[in-house]
């Protein structure tokens, strides 16, 4: 079949001809087959044509208008209507060349018009570009399908990496402290991961990650840390020894250039305070009842991953009865205000606007809302919120 | 996915007339569309689309100084513009001319008098289109960023050039290895712990499932097995059962793995290693035939065939022992590669006592028919593991349905 005319790639496209006339039909098959197509199916009317397409599956189909039985505008109108075929590429070839036939096809959901008598390379140049672009589509989609349920059961599988409302409700009924998270990756797969556990004395103890960069890549460091956090004795919980040990268990896995901020914390509700080390994450944020703003605490440290001897300092934050802590990903403070950031005080300011609800779901929702009005945010979010009961 | 928006598509208008160029404007912004700029021939054209590409060309074919024929000949000749929908109008009737345009790279014709139903349909045809790829080229873009960085990641895991040039001198070992991953991403994994005195550890690792979940819990499976090298580097039985019993605390139902690990001790001449659900490592000898299962000697079949990893708390694996002399090899592969070669046993049966046999003696045929093959055509020494790798492209195709993971361990005739 290698005709000087041939189409590159076409070998395996299917076009059906549909036309009452068979001298037509021929002539349009001898050209296709001249262009190098070699699957091509013959119908004699648009019930003929409509009763072959799931048998053939076209890729493409030349389509005449008048014909008896169903014509060809009535014929287009019914493939349209099925979603399978809505996409599919209708190139009209008629005798009919006045505007409102045209448009009348057009009408009918035809993809493009040639008059006859038949110009053969025109034809052949149409149907070419528009199989190109079926193929393009067709490829481009199916990536799309392929990877997005890929993604979407990776995202099932990290979503599952934080506790489960269970064990949240579980903690707060013996500690009465009340976790409430929000978690939103900026695209299917993100590099932040929170989790609460308890150390040997009941004490809730949280910890909170954010992995550089985003997507699937940040997400495999997600796994690994989690994977090391199981691994973890949280018997005697100490912030500083735990960050310490982590990063040392990081430093052998992550690739030069990658890195995680994290702080791990535990509520010593006898001392009335949240004990924590930061490995350079965000300021932890604190207030207590009758506060007119949160209060900040340090969080200076080196990240996760860069050198296998760093140490942590230990610190700590008031946590009254009713006293409340907030911790976030820094997706939270980079949002873009004017030439600059939201940044620290920008997100202390929105807290303190909302921080008299008293309903922890109702607060993170107001503060989300408020933070996705202020600029758009291209990083992945999370956002912790502990009430100690009062 | 969002129905498109075409209006605030840009579109270009080219035409040398004054008054084309208006109606062609005052048509399009009754239609709605509010982004259209305009040149008044080919050079205007081309430094506005240079300037700021639009989404669509509409363009008139006789113009002076360039016409259209040769604005749209060099914009197809741009990669850049590809893509870009070109709308020829034109007065010409004649089939050359017609033909002419296409040649050019036209996208499509309207013919002069301008129809306004037609030159509308025309450019909400070609915009739809446009709008619907580009979006799904932006997503495909971002995605293959996404995983190509992580495949990066996944390639860091495995053993450097240096790890293996450091082998080749400790140990007097060479190691081959070969991947195929069914996507991006997979969830076959295999690796290198170096211990004490020229020895070192080797896993192979086939974790349930494919593409980036598969990887996920790969990537979880190497953080444990790391944490455990130091302590439990050189007793791949009590090894086995310590990664077993930490795999079950963090993977979930249906997600387990297969895996070797075992130790090469080049000075004492042996490997000894443990199987959970895995294929059996093949010792080939120096002299290539006979070949030399494992479950010949010293081992019976259904030894060490044991339980995926993953599943249930509390295994026990048994360590085996197998010679390695000077100038043979080690074949370690995952299951995948034996259903591949189309050799498999019946690794899924619930007959566990007769797959273990099954897949070794399998892979030994594969292996010695491409010794015997190469002998045959009296090519040096046969080359076993490229053979292998051969036969396993042959059978895979361009799209494997699976991981693949093929190692070669091979010890050095002289240190």
């Amino acid at each position: 079949m290698d005709h000087p005319d041939a189409i590159p790639g076409l070998e395996t496209a299917r076009v059906m001809v549909v036309d009452d006339n068979r001298v037509n039909r021929h002539l349009l098959q001898a050209v296709l087959e001249r262009g190098g197509i070699q699957h091509i199916e013959m119908a004699e009317d648009g019930n003929d044509a409509l009763a072959r397409m799931d048998g053939f599956q076209p890729d493409l189909i030349l389509l005449d208008l008048m014909m008896p039985n169903l014509d060809g505008f009535e014929m287009c109108r019914r493939l349209r209507a099925n979603p399978v075929w809505r996409d599919l590429p209708v190139l009209v070839q008629s005798s009919l060349n006045r505007a409102e036939d045209r448009a009348r096809a057009f009408a009918a959901g035809a993809t493009d018009y040639v008059t006859k008598p038949i110009n053969a390379v025109e034809l052949l140049a149409r149907v070419r570009i528009h199989l190109q672009n079926r193929t393009l589509l067709h490829d481009l989609r199916h990536f799309r399908q392929r990877t997005e349920s890929e993604l979407a059961l990776a995202r099932k599988m990290q979503e599952r990496l934080m506790p489960a409302p269970e064990r949240l409700a579980e903690a707060e009924a013996v500690t009465g402290v009340a976790i409430h998270a929000h978690f939103a990756p900026s695209s299917e797969l993100g590099g932040d991961f929170w989790d609460l556990r308890r150390d040997g004395r009941g004490r809730p103890v949280l910890i909170v990650v954010d992995f550089s960069g985003h997507g699937v890549g940040a997400a495999l460091n997600t796994f690994r840390l989690h994977a090391i956090c199981q691994q973890m004795d949280f018997a005697d919980f100490s912030p500083s020894a735990f960050l310490a040990t982590v990063n040392k268990r990081l430093c052998v896995l992550l690739p030069n250039g990658q890195f995680a901020t994290m702080l791990a914390g535990v509520a010593d509700l006898a001392e009335n305070r949240f004990v924590y080390a930061s490995a350079g994450s965000t300021k932890p944020m604190v207030w207590a009842p009758g506060d007119a703003a949160p209060a900040l605490g340090d969080s200076a440290g080196l990240p996760l991953g860069l050198l296998s001897s760093a140490e942590y300092e230990e610190r700590s934050v008031p946590l009254p009865p009713g006293g409340r802590l907030f911790l976030y990903s820094d997706g939270a403070i980079e949002i873009p205000v004017g030439d600059d950031v939201l940044d620290e005080p920008g997100l202390a300011a929105l807290i303190a606007e909302r921080m008299t609800e008293a309903d922890s779901q109702r607060f993170l929702g107001s503060l989300l809302e408020a933070l996705r009005a202020t600029g758009p945010i291209d990083d992945d979010l999370t956002a912790l919120l502990l009430t100690r009961a009062g | 996915m969002t129905a498109p928006s075409i209006t605030d598509c840009r579109i270009l208008v080219v035409d040398d007339t004054d008054f084309n160029r208006t109606l062609i404007g005052a048509l399009l912004n009754e239609a709605g569309f509010v982004n259209i700029a305009y040149a008044k021939d080919g050079f205007d054209a081309l430094e506005q689309i240079a300037a700021n590409a639009p989404d669509l060309l509409i363009l008139d074919i006789m113009m002076p100084g360039m016409d259209g024929f040769e604005v749209c000949r060099r914009l197809r000749a741009d990669h850049a513009y590809a893509d870009l929908p070109v709308l020829v109008q034109t007065a010409l009737s004649s089939s050359d001319d017609r033909n002419r345009a296409f040649a050019a790279g036209t996208t499509d014709l309207i013919s002069k008098p301008l129809d306004r139903a037609e030159l509308l349909a025309r450019v909400r045809i070609h915009l739809e289109n446009r709008v619907l790829i580009r979006d799904l080229q932006i997503y495909r873009a971002r995605v293959e960023g996404e995983l190509a960085m992580a495949r990066s990641m996944y390639d860091h895991l495995l053993p450097s050039a240096a790890l293996r040039v450091s082998l080749r001198q400790s140990a007097g070992v060479e190691l081959r290895s070969h991947s195929v991953l069914s996507t991006d991403m997979g969830g076959d994994l295999w690796g290198v712990l170096p211990l004490a005195e020229g020895r070192f550890g080797i896993f192979l690792l086939d974790m349930a499932g494919r593409g980036v979940s598969a990887a996920l819990n790969a990537f979880r499976m190497h953080t444990l097995i790391h944490e455990l090298a130091p302590t439990l580097g050189e007793r791949p039985d009590a090894f086995l059962a310590e990664l077993n019993d930490r795999a079950v605390r963090l993977l979930e139902l249906g997600e387990h793995a297969t895996v070797l690990y075992g130790v090469v001790d080049a000075a004492a001449e042996r490997f000894t290693y443990a199987a959970a659900a895995a294929t059996h490592p093949l010792l080939v000898p120096a002299d290539g035939t006979p070949l030399q299962t494992p479950l010949q000697t010293p081992l019976q079949a259904g030894d060490a065939t044991g339980l995926p990893v993953g599943v249930t708390a509390g295994n026990r694996y048994e360590a085996l022992t197998l010679p390695f002399p000077r100038g043979s090899a080690l074949a370690l592969c995952s299951n995948a590669v034996l259903d591949a070669l189309g050799v498999a046993g019946p690794r899924e049966s619930s007959d566990e006592s007769n797959s273990g046999e099954d897949s070794g003696r399998a892979l030994a045929d594969v292996i010695g028919a491409a010794m015997e093959d190469a002998a045959m055509k009296d090519a040096a020494g046969g080359d076993a593991f490229g053979a292998v790798t051969a036969a396993l492209a042959a059978a895979l195709g361009e799209t494997p349905g699976d991981d693949h993971t093929f190692v070669w361990i091979e010890r050095r005739e002289t240190a």
